[in-house]
């Protein structure tokens, strides 16, 4: 076990390697000289020159590649051209509000998503589990932005009930509309991979004896069954972190949550480059480890996958 | 059902009614797949939908000519109802336009506007002579004139730069003909307490080129005679029904693009890694996995803002770019596991070439799940397309209407006039919808065995 984890682990080496090298090769590609933009259209030659050695702009770019990384993870991703603010900064700033917007989305998509798959499944055909896929599929099409405006309208304009966008002071209530958003797409992914994961272990042998045996029906399900049912639900859980930053990004921006995504959206309109493609190496990391945490969890739930 | 038809059909072939029916399509592959098609309820609900949405692209110039309203008409009856007629005033103030003793400098005319429908709201617009006389200038005048608050004229994206002698001068490649006074509360105009109007100089236009007998006063100019906008106006004026009708043609066009780009590399990548195996593989594997594993979402936003410059074109490179991996994928694992079966190894012993084996035996024992998986990725393309032009990162929306821009533009007066949110949310929301029944259909219908 101890095994696997470390192979992952090791094996992330080439993948951080690949990503930071594909992403930097993007920002080397984009047009916008980060020293003509901040020193406007007709810069001092000299002073150019300058800057342009200082920052090590006029070196070769698998030598800036590797400049870059060597800072980078000594915590050093550069500093902003517009306010000068060093980018770890902003990122620290920021991040904590990004994570309990996802953490608080996910918690939302399971505990909505888990019992809807459970009740659809043990009552297939029935009107509550058409209610219910239908609802499904309704919320994979209903874009995030979409859902985050008529959410915003209803609750903040209509009814009242949640105060408005923003952070507030961290109180729950500003969190409820944004993680319900973010938390929409997952949930309905999750409800249908437990309605026909559930559906197929349901029809398996040893569910058949357990009833046989006089197991109550609701054992049979949340005990015998669901255990066996959860592993594809648990590798949908983890694919869907990859779309839940995507969809933060944009729910940030409906709900001017104060987080990574509208960072860098802001920093994106102001052609902040630094800060971009900071913020970028960043959003690419937590993505890798993420997929990491979750790779590693299944030997927990599915000891089957060491032997792989 | 179908199989027992089929059945008895075949005993009774003697008889030459039923002949023709066996000849009929039920029998080949293709109207088995549709007739399961057909019994898939939602599906067809999602292919009428569809339908319906390509008709609503394709009949746009018939929309113009029904309402009147021309994609590019802007008027000053903004974030107007759905089917409300507009009623504009146009009043021009200035004491001293059209006075030949008095000239106004570089700034021609001034008009303070207003709108029947919001007339709490005015603003001043200062425009130099020749936009009327240039037709191309005027046409891009249209589109783009904002008015600021209680203040002056800005072009979209302009910059304002200061000039010595206390005016100001916007600046936009070509269009430095455009000059605004300076606002008389400087701040409010930069600061952009953004009311935005876009007076039909058109209108204006025939006016102010007679001016009777010279100069006589500040007048006004009455242009309430105009058709009705059936699903209201935008911030901008434009009528919503035609723009969502030219967006239509924008979003599903570069949906349909991006989709047939995304398949042809996916497969044509997939088809080489799948059948060759060894170096080629892991080599087109490796970038896949690459690719799958950076967050594309930013990555879209970077490439979009410093490199797409708001083309159609520019954002179909960039989303086809980084969408074949899904197409990839399945066409190698469906490569994988065919090309050591019997009829693959039939078509090398005849001799057949590689390509041969690949795209005339390979290719269409593999299309079922890449088929079922292209139909999900257009509502993929949608909704990313969509949700760059929202983010301003898509398609210039002022002067290409797409569904994601205008719902951008829309959200910012989403509390005053909900209605071309609405509406474009609303169109986005089904057409993903329309698709995604579609491939839950054809999922079913071309092999039931299928997870995609």
């Amino acid at each position: 076990m101890i095994q696997y984890a470390l192979k992952r682990i090791l094996y992330l080496i080439p993948v951080f390697i690949g990503v930071t090298f594909f992403t930097f090769l993007i920002f080397l590609v984009v047009p916008g000289d980060p020293v003509r933009l901040a020193l406007g259209q007709h810069p001092n030659p000299e002073l150019q020159q300058k800057i342009e050695h200082e920052l090590g702009m006029d070196l070769p770019w698998y030598i800036r590649y590797f400049r870059y990384i060597g800072k980078a993870v000594q915590g050093d991703l550069g500093t902003s051209i517009r306010t000068g603010e060093p980018v770890t900064k902003i990122i620290l700033d920021r991040f904590p509000a990004t994570l309990t917007l996802t953490v608080a989305a996910m918690v939302f998509a399971i505990i909505v998503g888990l019992p809807a798959g459970i009740v659809s499944a043990t009552k297939q055909y029935s009107l509550v589990d058409n209610t219910f896929m239908v609802m499904a599929l309704v919320g994979i099409s209903m874009p995030v932005f979409v859902l985050g405006l008529i959410l915003l309208l209803i609750f903040v304009s209509f009814l009242h009930i949640v105060p408005g966008t923003g952070y507030g002071d961290g109180q729950l209530i500003y969190m409820l509309l944004p993680a319900i958003t973010l938390g929409t797409i997952p949930m309905a992914i999750i409800s249908r991979m437990t309605r026909s994961s559930l559906l197929e272990v349901m029809g398996s042998d040893y569910i058949r004896t357990a009833r046989a045996k006089g197991i109550k029906e609701k054992s049979v399900v949340l005990k015998h069954a669901f255990k066996n049912a959860f592993i594809p639900v648990v590798t949908v859980i983890g694919n869907n972190f990859a779309s839940l930053m995507a969809g933060a990004i944009i729910t940030e921006r409906v709900f001017n949550w104060p987080g990574i995504g509208s960072a860098t959206i802001s920093a994106i309109e102001q052609r902040d480059l630094p800060v971009v493609m900071g913020l970028v190496f960043f959003i690419a990391i937590i993505f890798v480890i993420v997929n990491l945490i979750v790779d590693i969890s299944y030997i927990f739930i599915d000891p089957r996958i060491k032997l792989e | 059902m179908a199989t027992k038809n089929k059945k008895k059909k075949v005993t009774v072939i003697d008889n030459p009614n039923e002949q023709e029916v066996l000849s009929s399509s039920e029998y080949s592959y293709i109207g088995m797949v549709w007739s399961r098609f057909k019994r898939h309820k939602l599906a067809t609900i999602g292919l009428v939908l569809l339908v319906f949405m390509a008709l609503f692209a394709i009949l746009a110039p018939v929309f113009e000519l029904i309402t009147g309203y021309p994609v590019e008409h802007s008027s000053l009856a903004v974030k107007m109802s759905p089917f409300s007629t507009p009623g504009i005033v146009a009043k021009i103030i200035h004491p001293d336009f059209g006075n030949p003793e008095k000239p106004m400098g570089r700034v021609d005319f001034w008009f303070e506007v207003t709108s029947d429908n919001n007339p709490e709201k005015t603003g001043f617009a200062s425009v130099k002579e020749s936009i009327f006389k240039n037709p191309e200038y005027r046409k891009f005048y249209d589109f783009n004139m904002k008015a600021y608050g209680n203040t002056n004229v800005l072009l979209t994206n302009d910059q304002v730069v200061e000039k010595p002698d206390g005016s100001a001068e916007i600046v936009k490649g070509g269009y430095s003909e455009f000059f605004i006074e300076r606002a008389r509360n400087k701040k409010s105009m930069l600061s952009g307490q953004i009311i935005t109007y876009s007076p039909t100089f058109e209108s204006v236009d025939n006016s102010i080129t007679e001016v009777p007998g010279g100069y006589n006063g500040p007048r006004e100019i009455d242009i309430s005679e105009a058709p009705m906008n059936v699903f209201g106006t935008d911030g901008l004026g434009h009528d919503v029904l035609v723009r969502l009708s030219y967006g239509a043609r924008m979003t599903l066009m570069i949906a349909f693009v991006v989709v047939i780009l995304e398949t042809l590399l996916g497969i044509f990548l997939g088809a080489l890694a799948g059948f060759y195996g060894g170096f080629i593989d892991a080599l087109i594997m490796r970038i896949l996995e690459l690719m799958m594993t950076v967050p594309t979402l930013p990555i879209y936003m970077v490439l979009s803002r410093f490199m797409g410059g708001g083309s159609a074109i520019g954002i179909i490179i960039i989303l086809a770019a980084f969408g074949w991996t899904g197409v990839a994928r399945m066409t190698r694992g469906m490569f994988l596991s065919l090309r050591n079966q019997e009829f693959t190894e039939a078509a090398r012993a005849i001799g057949a070439s590689p390509m041969r084996i690949m795209f005339k035996h390979l290719l269409p024992n593999s299309l079922a799940p890449i088929i079922v998986g292209i139909t999900f990725s257009i509502g993929g393309v949608i909704l990313t397309e969509s949700t760059l032009s929202f983010l301003g990162l898509g398609v210039n929306k002022i002067l290409t209407p797409t569904w994601g821009g205008m719902l951008d533009e829309a959200n910012k007066y989403i509390l005053d006039q909900p209605w071309p949110a609405v509406f474009s949310g609303f169109l986005i929301f089904l057409t993903v919808l329309a698709v995604n029944f579609i491939g839950d259909g054809l999922r079913d219908a071309l092999d039931p065995r299928l997870k995609v």
